[in-house]
């Protein structure tokens, strides 16, 4: 139902936005420093123009803010409201875990 | 700026300005990061390209976005219409008869009208065009305007090939030759390429030139004329299409595209024309 549909893409547990939110939940990066989080924790490898594009959308719906630096590096941080948006995203993926483990449980096919 | 920096820099060029001024600092800090002093490769550019296109299109209002999907839509339908009309000269089928010889008429007749206005706006700025030449403004338009001549004369050279391959063939057998039906393929591709290549080379050198504004005026108003008859000249091939195939599926297509093609076409022309005097009555510092 797409009004059930969490806001800001974040639909699938492969999303750049929704990778660069759960990045930022461990504190403020920059865009290289995120890319290698992801890549780290997901095993997904996000290229400059995918990144960059999702730190455009993720800041014009004030999920994510820039952190004042004096490099060309420079860092974001999650807001409040990103973060509200993150857990909702998360509990999604994991009602939606959470009914694929229980069916493939009864299929016995379920994790030991 | 070094080669390879601006290498990089080159990367930013398919992004809006305003993302550039915003982002473009720490975009190429994150991919010198990435690369680690390494040449960007060609995953990497396309991605960019990619994205880019996408910010340009994302950064459009909802009317400016609709335009340019129309005029795309059109492009398309243009480079497939082209094509398939060469396909379907010299078919002994409807083209003799009065509604294909009327529409076909009419399509000269807009052919005859758009070409002139294309070169008397080619004619009339040709003073701003020499000026920019030769303050040595061919290398910043020179890259596009190689592409459109280059996707221009391999779209000739496949047509011609293709003539040459109609008369060596029966129809029956172009119809089922499978290498006859990919060229074709090809050529529309082709051909769609080198119209939006020709439109954007025209866009990058009119964005160049030191007009007047009696000359910009008149340029507003012959370019209001050029994109209505091509936006009438592409709904007018296809019920010549649809005739020619007897072809109910192209009529039911065609006839209410050219209804709304010939009703929007007086409106477009007054908003030109408006636009054309406000630029007219417009006084430039300095002169």
């Amino acid at each position: 139902m797409a009004s059930r549909r969490p806001p800001g893409g974040l639909r699938r547990e492969n999303d750049p936005p929704l990778l660069i939110l759960v990045s930022l939940a461990d504190g403020p990066k920059h865009g290289h420093a995120l890319a290698r989080d992801i890549e780290g924790f997901a095993g997904v490898t996000l290229g400059p123009g995918a990144l960059y594009g999702a730190i455009t959308r993720l800041e014009e719906r004030k999920l994510i803010e820039p952190v004042a630096s004096e490099d060309r590096r420079r860092p974001y941080r999650i807001t409040a409201t990103g973060s509200a948006e993150l857990a909702d995203a998360l509990a999604d993926l994991r009602r939606i875990a959470n009914t694929g483990t229980a069916r493939l449980g009864r299929l016995g096919l379920g994790p030991a | 700026m070094t080669p390879a920096e601006r290498d990089l820099a080159k990367l930013l060029r398919w992004y809006p300005r305003a993302w550039r001024e915003r982002y473009g600092d720490e975009f190429l800090a994150m991919v010198e990061d990435t690369l680690d002093g390494r040449r960007p490769g060609w995953r990497l550019r396309l991605g960019a390209a990619r994205a880019g296109l996408r910010e340009q299109y994302h950064v459009l209002s909802g009317s400016a976005r609709q335009r340019f999907m129309n005029r795309w839509g059109m492009f398309v339908m243009a480079g497939c219409l082209l094509v398939g009309s060469v396909d379907e000269f010299g078919h002994p089928s409807a083209t003799g008869t009065w509604p294909a010889v009327a529409a076909m008429t009419a399509l000269a007749a807009l052919a005859v009208v758009t070409g002139a206005a294309i070169v008397a706006a080619v004619a009339i700025a040709r003073r701003s065009l020499v000026r920019f030449l030769r303050a040595g403004g061919w290398p910043k338009v020179r890259r596009r305007i190689i592409w459109a001549v280059a996707a221009t004369a391999t779209v000739a050279c496949v047509l011609t090939w293709l003539a040459v391959l109609r008369t060596s063939m029966a129809p029956g057998q172009l119809s089922t030759s499978r290498a006859y039906g990919n060229v074709l393929s090809v050529v529309t591709v082709l051909c769609v390429a080198a119209i939006g290549l020709w439109a954007m080379a025209a866009r990058a050198v009119t964005e160049h030139l030191d007009l007047e504004p009696r000359i910009q005026a008149a340029e507003t108003l012959l370019g209001a004329v050029i994109s209505t008859g091509v936006l009438t000249m592409v709904p007018v091939e296809i019920v010549w299409f649809g005739i020619t195939r007897s072809s109910v599926f192209w009529l039911a297509f065609g006839l209410p595209l050219l209804a709304s093609s010939i009703a929007a076409a007086p409106k477009a022309l007054r908003r030109a024309w408006h636009r054309a005097r406000r630029q007219r009555a417009a006084v430039v510092p300095g002169r």
